[in-house]
């Protein structure tokens, strides 16, 4: 899958460095801010073009936010997001726009991310229209096009989404987000309100969009299955926090982190031998008051008392610099 | 390059079919909804034609003596100084929707409006700015309001649709501002967002269309307070100044009442009722049509 080293290669297309994204609790009152949650907090991952990174980690661990924060659609607290080598970071919107053009996104509920009220080829031009490309009957060309891409009928095009399944609004979405041949798509869930035999076609479409246009995608999934058919990297979330990045074959032949072993072990397979389920006691800690040390030592099987304390670094195991992990276990302590 | 092209519904259908048609098609099948609708309709006819002078031109006339019963040439008899009251109740229903079509469609685009930048940057200064008017003309008794308002725009005949438009925004404007911060969180918001739409743009394309359903049981609910305000207000002496209304025969009628004589108090208050009655119960079929979780 990944060819190589990851950090070896040229610039990045995307860089995110340090990045936080906090969001005040406010309370009593005068609603003051009385505590923060830290929906991402501290996140360092770079993609190359055409390249595809999943994330994958529990419900509430931030990996949405951290998508919507690399997208600038929700204010960072800290750190920078660089696209391209330009910083993104304070842009303001005006500023933004040109950046936009290479930027989309994909949204998880295929019910709510397209406007009842408009057709599907309002719909797919809209993006046209805001950054005028083209003329008018170039734009309209480019929607039969995209319509084309994503297999949808030319005659979808006057439809309303109402008129439509989960799996074919999906499609819609993401010819909205191809509109403006861009470099980078997060792709948020794209599946996961799906039935499980439509899932596998929009996967298809991505992994063939992937191959023909060479788009770099940032893969948002609670699902290792899914997330293992379309990556070249996996990073791993945990309370905010990236707990383990590696390439996609060697995350699932040798996961290092004991919270990346609990989710592997949890993917259904058909040979059951070899692999004991490991099943987590406890809950996710509160990203409003994550635990001290490592966040994951709650729950940690293999808790040590440094874990109580330390927090551990993302950092390259000793004679494995393809990838980086957060535990002690691995000697990543600061 | 396109393996799989899926299966349409209906792929006959050449054009889809917008939430509006659909709507529309529910509506036509609520009997009580269209008979309702046929009602408005016929009263619209006839204020419309009272507007163009087919008829009820000589509502101000002397036509015959005082308090002459019904009859062939006084369909409704005449009034305490002889004028008819037919042609008078039949004028007034032009007044009635020149106040409640014009209070309607201000109330509610201003509401709408500005309830959807309120609830787009909630909790900024603009919301807060928007949500403290709210409250200030919300605190105003609406009938001291209205009598302030006729004193400042003096002898302008507009006066009272102007306070009634300053005051029936707010609610429409409340609505619309919770619906749209329910509205901004949805992801082709966030979607249109992504793709660079201008803040305006999103409000106005992605947003307000999506209020289109509140906006219309809205306006149809603000036309009946109006008319009822206006029969109130015309009784109290700030209401209609040149012309004439329902709520100025009622005025009129108080003293023909405690005389025995109920044609003027009658022919203007059961013509009001069917209008307002009618009216309502087009409302309640529009929100049945347009509410979202039945459009199916």
């Amino acid at each position: 899958m990944a060819p190589g080293d990851p950090f070896a290669a040229a610039a990045p297309l995307v860089e995110v460095t340090d990045l936080r994204k906090y969001f005040p609790v406010r309370g009593g009152l005068f609603r003051r801010v009385v505590g923060q949650v830290k929906a991402v907090d501290g996140v360092t991952l770079a993609l190359r073009a055409g390249q595809t990174l999943g994330l994958v980690g529990e419900s509430g661990c931030g990996k949405s936010t951290l998508g919507r924060t690399i997208l600038r659609l929700q204010e960072p607290t800290s750190g920078s997001i660089r696209f391209d080598g330009v910083d993104l970071t304070h842009l303001t919107r005006r500023q933004l726009l040109p950046w936009r053009r290479q930027m989309q996104a994909v949204f998880q509920d295929p019910y709510g991310s397209l406007s009842p009220r408009r057709t599907v080829a309002q719909t797919v031009r809209e993006p046209l229209d805001v950054h005028r490309v083209g003329t008018a009957a170039e734009r309209s060309a480019r929607v039969a096009e995209l319509l084309d891409v994503v297999g949808l009928s030319p005659l979808a095009a006057n439809r309303y989404p109402h008129e439509f399944s989960g799996g074919q609004r999906q499609r819609v979405g993401i010819a909205r987000a191809l509109a403006l041949n861009p470099q980078f798509i997060v792709a948020d869930e794209p599946v996961s309100a799906l039935d499980v035999s439509v899932q596998s076609q929009v996967l298809n479409l991505i992994a063939r969009l992937q191959r023909e246009l060479g788009i770099a995608f940032l893969f948002i999934s609670h699902d290792l299955a899914v997330i293992q058919h379309v990556s070249d990297q996996i990073g791993v979330m945990y309370l905010g926090k990236v707990v383990e990045l590696a390439p996609a074959a060697l995350l699932f032949r040798k996961p290092l982190h004991p919270y990346t072993e609990a989710l592997l072990s949890a993917v259904p397979q058909v040979d059951h031998q070899g692999r004991k389920q490991i099943v987590l006691s406890g809950d996710v800690g509160s990203p409003r008051n994550p635990p001290a040390g490592c966040p994951f030592h709650t729950r940690c099987p293999k808790v040590m008392d440094i874990c109580r304390s330390t927090p551990p670094v993302l950092k390259s195991p000793a004679g494995d610099p393809s990838r980086t992990v957060a535990c002690h276990l691995e000697g990543t302590g600061p | 390059m396109n393996a799989v092209t899926l299966a349409l519904p209906a792929e006959t259908r050449a054009r889809g079919e917008s939430l509006w048609r659909k709507a529309a098609r529910k509506f036509g099948r609520d009997r009580l909804g269209m008979l309702a609708l046929g009602v408005v309709l016929a009263y619209f006819i006839v204020a419309l034609g009272a507007w163009l002078g087919w008829w009820a031109g000589g509502w101000a006339d002397l036509s015959g003596t005082k308090w002459e019963p019904v009859s062939s040439t006084h369909w409704f008899g005449t009034n305490i100084i002889g004028q008819d009251i037919f042609d008078r109740a039949v004028f007034s229903t032009a007044t009635a929707f020149e106040v409640g079509l014009s209070v309607a469609l201000a109330a509610t685009l201003i509401g709408a409006v500005l309830g959807a930048f309120a609830g787009f940057f909630v909790g900024s200064w603009i919301d807060e700015f928007l949500l403290w008017c709210m409250g200030v003309l919300d605190a105003i008794p609406f009938y001291l309001f209205v009598a302030a308002v006729a004193y400042a725009l003096t002898d302008n005949p507009w006066a009272m649709q102007v306070a009634m438009i300053a005051t029936f925004w707010v609610g429409t404007g409340r609505l619309i501002r919770g619906e749209v911060i329910k509205l901004r969180g949805m992801e082709y918001v966030e979607a249109a967002h992504s793709i660079g739409v201008s803040e305006p743009a999103i409000i106005f394309r992605h947003i307000l269309p999506n209020t289109g359903h509140i906006l219309l049981v809205q306006a149809s609910i603000t036309f009946v307070s109006a008319i009822k305000a206006e029969v109130i207000l015309s009784f109290l002496g700030l209401g209609i100044k040149d012309g004439m209304s329902w709520g100025l025969m009622i005025d009129e009628s108080t003293k023909e009442v405690l005389a025995g004589f109920y044609n003027n108090f009658l022919a203007a208050s059961v013509l009001m009722f069917g209008l307002v009655m009618a009216f309502n119960a087009v409302a309640d079929a529009l929100q049945d049509a347009l509410d979202p979780r039945k459009v199916g």
